[in-house]
């Protein structure tokens, strides 16, 4: 009886260790989704990544026509940059499925170019450096039809 | 004369009150994604807090007791626990993602990380709570919390289609790229913002610190009934600003720097300045406030001295639990968790508290042995029972349409 009852604690304690091992070993494997629910992920990344964007291109306009104050602006823009940089992290670490794997290229180079903007007009507004204030205005608008286009991309 | 001052005061702290960190943030997201069209939950959960915070300012002016204190002596020490649970652990949400936004408020102005700012927040949020008088808590912060009114002067110097927008709100009509799940969610979250747990408590308790009576009810009634929805205009005019300026450029609200833009574009330095003063004062006398309920509960529940009308020395335990919950507070806030995030969900949890929240104040409000003439008559109670059934629907959708939704994405 004891033995019994010891061979079933020692199952359990087996089957304890097994789970465990499992959830560890898959917690290190990237998260692998199924088609339909990696194109949503994407499509969801694009359009964060694209509200910073917006975000910073109002702050820009704002800042040009000297409606906020510096430390403001700066927060703002610094905001927008660390959520948009949390998002191409979290997306790239995705494991895309292998039908779309140009898809994925396509689609972490346009996440990664708009955090790499994003950090261009947050230095700029920090500096308060007002000569490029236009042409990153231009550069944002570019980038805002390259994430639409993308996101029109992932849905089709 | 002083009682017409009394009246114009309270209904302006009750103005200036009425909007915290959860309803700048909701109302602000909800606005720039589905303009006005979510109106309506947040009329319904404006009259739902007046039905109940007149019941619970009733009780307290007509017994002289607070809600908690009533609940365990009329329900019984287990329900009065299940009650006492449910809301002190949404108030003490609350009342993080309050500390956490006076910090991201303040953050705006210094451009100073918020986790230096966090703790001289907490420290400040509990000096308050220990020393100032509670009509100084009370008046002060709910009065400059009027400089929210700076969103209704922008939404009025953006000059919009007042057509449009009344359409939009009366005939509540979803944008067409978005799901009706995540309307569904977002109602809810409006609903849970206008309705949360602590208003009631801090409303029932303060009456008991201020010592009102029966001849008080008519002041009480009008802050309620002018006060709130008036604070919940102030919310819409929030969401409108957002809509207007926000939506059109498909910005999703995630940080409370964000809120401030539609002021900006309006009305410049000057405005923005007013809005960022809202910020603190709103969420400041919302942190002070909440902190209060969470003391004020668990005091009242287990029979302790509280309350700010006492010293300090007299009702330990009430100060005791001040500053732990002040401490819990800040801890969290230390492990990087966003105080947006905080508050999203907080309302939306608040709406699932909302059943053991509201259910015994109905209950205590209808029982002649406290309230004796006083009690509830018809309409109150025909109000009372439609809107438990419409906590009931929002309590029981909220954390399905949490998970579907993924947090409203």
């Amino acid at each position: 009886m004891n033995a019994g009852r010891r061979s079933g604690a020692s199952r359990g304690l087996h089957l304890l260790v097994c789970a465990a091992g499992l959830a560890l070993l898959t917690a290190c494997a990237p998260q692998a989704p199924d088609d339909s629910s990696w194109r949503d992920q994407a499509h969801q990344s694009l359009e964060d990544v694209g509200s910073n964007v917006s975000t910073m291109s109002l702050v820009l306009r704002l800042a040009q026509k000297g409606r906020m104050f510096g430390k403001y602006q700066q927060v703002v823009a610094l905001n927008s940059e660390t959520n948009a940089g949390r998002t191409t992290d979290h997306f790239s670490g995705e494991q895309p499925p292998p039908q779309a794997d140009s898809t994925y290229h396509d689609v972490t180079t346009v996440l990664s170019d708009a955090s790499d903007l994003l950090s261009d007009v947050r230095i700029a507004l920090v500096r308060r450096d007002s000569s490029q204030y236009a042409g990153l205005a231009r550069e944002l608008a570019g980038m805002t039809a390259r994430l639409s286009k993308a996101e029109s991309a992932v849905r089709r | 004369m002083s009682k017409v001052f009394a009246v114009a005061l309270g209904v302006l702290t009750a103005i200036g009150g009425f909007v915290d960190i959860g309803d700048l943030v909701t109302n602000a997201q909800v606005g720039s994604r589905f303009g006005l069209s979510l109106a309506w939950a947040t009329v319904v959960g404006v009259v739902g807090i007046c039905v109940f915070a007149e019941m619970s300012g009733r009780v307290a002016a007509v017994s002289g007791r607070a809600t908690f204190d009533l609940v365990r002596e009329r329900l019984g020490p287990r329900v009065g626990m299940l009650n006492l649970l449910s809301s002190m652990l949404i108030t003490l949400l609350t009342y993080t993602a309050e500390i956490g936004g006076v910090a991201l408020a303040l953050q705006l102005v210094a451009s100073v990380h918020e986790l230096l700012v966090v703790p001289v927040v907490a420290v400040l949020v509990w000096l308050v709570l220990w020393r100032a008088k509670f009509s100084i808590i009370e008046n002060v912060f709910g009065v400059l919390g009027l400089a929210l009114v700076v969103f209704a002067v922008a939404v009025w110097k953006l000059g919009p289609d007042y057509g449009a927008l009344l359409h939009q709100a009366v005939g509540a009509h979803k944008p067409d790229d978005e799901h009706w799940r995540t309307f569904a969610y977002y109602a809810v979250a409006l609903f849970g913002a206008a309705m949360t747990p602590y208003e009631v408590f801090f409303f029932s308790s303060g009456g008991v610190e201020e010592h009102w009576s029966p001849e008080d009810l008519g002041t009480m009634r009008a802050n309620v009934l002018i006060g709130f929805p008036l604070g919940g205009a102030l919310s819409l005019a929030i969401a409108a600003s957002t809509w207007l300026v926000l939506g059109p450029l498909e910005i999703s609200v995630d940080t409370l720097g964000q809120v401030g833009l539609p002021v900006a574009a309006a009305l410049g330095k000057v405005g923005l300045a007013v809005a960022i003063l809202g910020f603190v004062a709103a969420t400041f006398g919302a942190a002070c406030e909440t902190g209060l309920s969470v003391a004020y509960s668990i005091a009242q529940y287990f029979g302790a001295q509280w309350g700010k009308y006492v010293r300090p020395k007299e009702a330990a335990f009430f100060h005791l639990v001040l500053a732990l919950s002040t401490l819990l507070a800040l801890a969290v806030l230390m492990t990087t968790v966003d105080p947006i995030v905080i508050t999203e969900i907080s309302v939306v949890f608040s709406a699932v508290a909302l059943p053991l929240t509201y259910f015994p104040i109905l209950v205590v409000a209808n029982d002649p042995d406290y309230m004796g003439e006083y009690a509830n008559g018809r309409l109150a109670n025909a109000l009372g029972v439609v809107f438990l059934g419409v906590i009931a629907v929002a309590a029981t959708a909220a954390i399905p349409l949490l998970i579907w939704t993924r947090m409203g994405q």
